[in-house]
């Protein structure tokens, strides 16, 4: 749960954000996701940022008002979308549903560079990372915009902080 | 556990972390108070005419201290906010141990007054339940005194456990219906009772009790630098099937430990 709208954008630092990860392993390209996520923090520029993983059950993948809270998903290819296992997912990743100011990434472990254009080019908008190096780059990419530690991190936080309320009737 | 750690916890089961001034102060008074009796009572055994009589007062009256010493004792290790005196046992070791101070005044005070002024064959039966009863009312006189020093720095028993019984109840706003406004409000409360209780807590003068106080502070402190989503995982825990974030378990962990020691602290042993 998302506990306030943000009024100001001060309210915005210091600002927790979660890793959303789906995947039936704890483990991405021969890594642990909570080394990933530790990785990804060394990589966030100030101290008023700090991210964590965030594992959802995927059980309960439909439960869109939960994964919305978070504003970067790492999602697993082989597990989660390559089979279709979760219809809900393609949905949830259309450019018009997906939240502003968001960010999913998806984690393909085989293919390389010519399967991850592939994916690309079937979810627009979304990134799609083939190594261990990409997958943090797409993270550090989208962490260097949304982070308070800038006065335009702090906008983005907060429009994103406040879209999501507005979505869950907040 | 150094054994400097283990003799203050042992200690503590008479002073409950004041200072052992308080019993060296009463000891002296009730050493004084003897020797005065002693000095008056001479020839030192009691002779009365029906001893069986005084026999059966003596240790009526004794019996009555010892549950006054009982009581307040009991009062003292519900209210110590420390895990390890909140049992029957505590109590009766804290109840044991000062009536072996208090039989350490009285003892002396015969031997030193009695048996080495008149010898051992003064003492007759009477004298001994007399020496009962000056032990158990010395015993009840330094309890009540330590309660009374104890009785403004603590929480009473009803305020402790009202207030651990509220956060207990309100740890409960995760299961209300997800991202309503009763589920807010439960968490507000939640927090605000998590402040209630490092106020009640900070009055801990155990060093179990300090400790405790300690370990839910910085439980709390963790818990509200979170956001809402992982306030959740804290309480509730991971349910992913193999993953999950490192220091939420831990903190979940924590939450659970110290929800266990709380609930211990709030339920009557009797």
């Amino acid at each position: 749960m998302i506990e306030e709208r943000y009024d100001n954008l001060s309210d915005t630092s210091p600002h927790e954000q979660y890793l959303l990860i789906l995947s039936e392993s704890e483990t991405c390209f021969g890594s642990e996701y909570t080394d990933l996520a530790s990785e990804i923090q060394d990589r966030i520029n100030g101290d008023a940022l700090t991210i964590q993983e965030y594992f959802h059950p995927l059980e309960d993948v439909t439960n869109s008002s939960r994964l919305i809270q978070n504003s970067v998903w790492l999602i697993h290819w082989d597990e989660c979308l390559k089979n279709q296992d979760y219809p809900c997912l393609d949905s949830f990743l259309d450019q018009s549903m997906f939240p502003n100011y968001a960010e999913a990434i998806i984690c393909i472990e085989s293919g390389g560079y010519q399967k991850a254009k592939e994916i690309e080019r079937k979810y627009r908008g979304i990134s799609v990372a083939y190594s261990k190096d990409t997958l943090i780059s797409c993270a550090k990419i989208h962490f260097s915009d949304f982070n308070p530690t800038y006065t335009s991190g702090k906008e983005r936080v907060k429009s994103w902080n406040n879209e999501i309320c507005e979505r869950l009737g907040i | 556990m150094t054994e400097n750690d283990y003799n203050t916890r042992f200690r503590e089961y008479i002073t409950f972390g004041l200072g052992i001034h308080y019993l060296l102060k009463a000891i002296i008074i009730q050493f004084v108070a003897l020797l005065l009796t002693y000095q008056f009572a001479r020839p030192l055994s009691i002779s009365v005419s029906s001893p069986n009589l005084f026999i059966a007062i003596y240790t009526a009256i004794s019996v009555a201290f010892l549950v006054v010493t009982f009581l307040f004792s009991r009062n003292m290790c519900r209210r110590s906010i420390s895990p390890k005196m909140h049992s029957k046992t505590a109590v009766l070791i804290s109840t044991i141990l000062y009536h072996i101070v208090a039989a350490a005044v009285v003892v002396s005070g015969y031997t030193l007054l009695i048996v080495a002024v008149s010898g051992p064959s003064q003492i007759n039966i009477l004298d001994v339940f007399l020496s009962l009863l000056f032990t158990t009312a010395f015993a009840a006189i330094l309890t009540v005194g330590y309660h009374d020093e104890l009785d403004d720095h603590l929480p009473s028993v009803e305020t402790l456990e009202d207030t651990i019984d509220g956060w207990i109840d309100n740890t409960a706003w995760v299961d209300e219906e997800d991202n309503s406004q009763s589920q807010r409000n439960r968490l507000n409360a939640f927090e605000d009772d998590c402040n209630e209780l490092k106020a009640v807590f900070s009055s801990a003068t155990t060093q179990a009790g300090k400790q405790l106080a300690e370990e839910f502070e910085a439980w709390v402190s963790d818990f509200e630098g979170h956001n809402g989503q992982a306030k959740e995982l804290v309480i509730q825990g991971q349910k992913h099937n193999k993953g999950s974030n490192r220091e939420l378990r831990t903190e979940h962990e924590e939450f659970e430990r110290l929800k266990s020691r709380l609930k211990d602290l709030s339920t009557r042993y009797d």
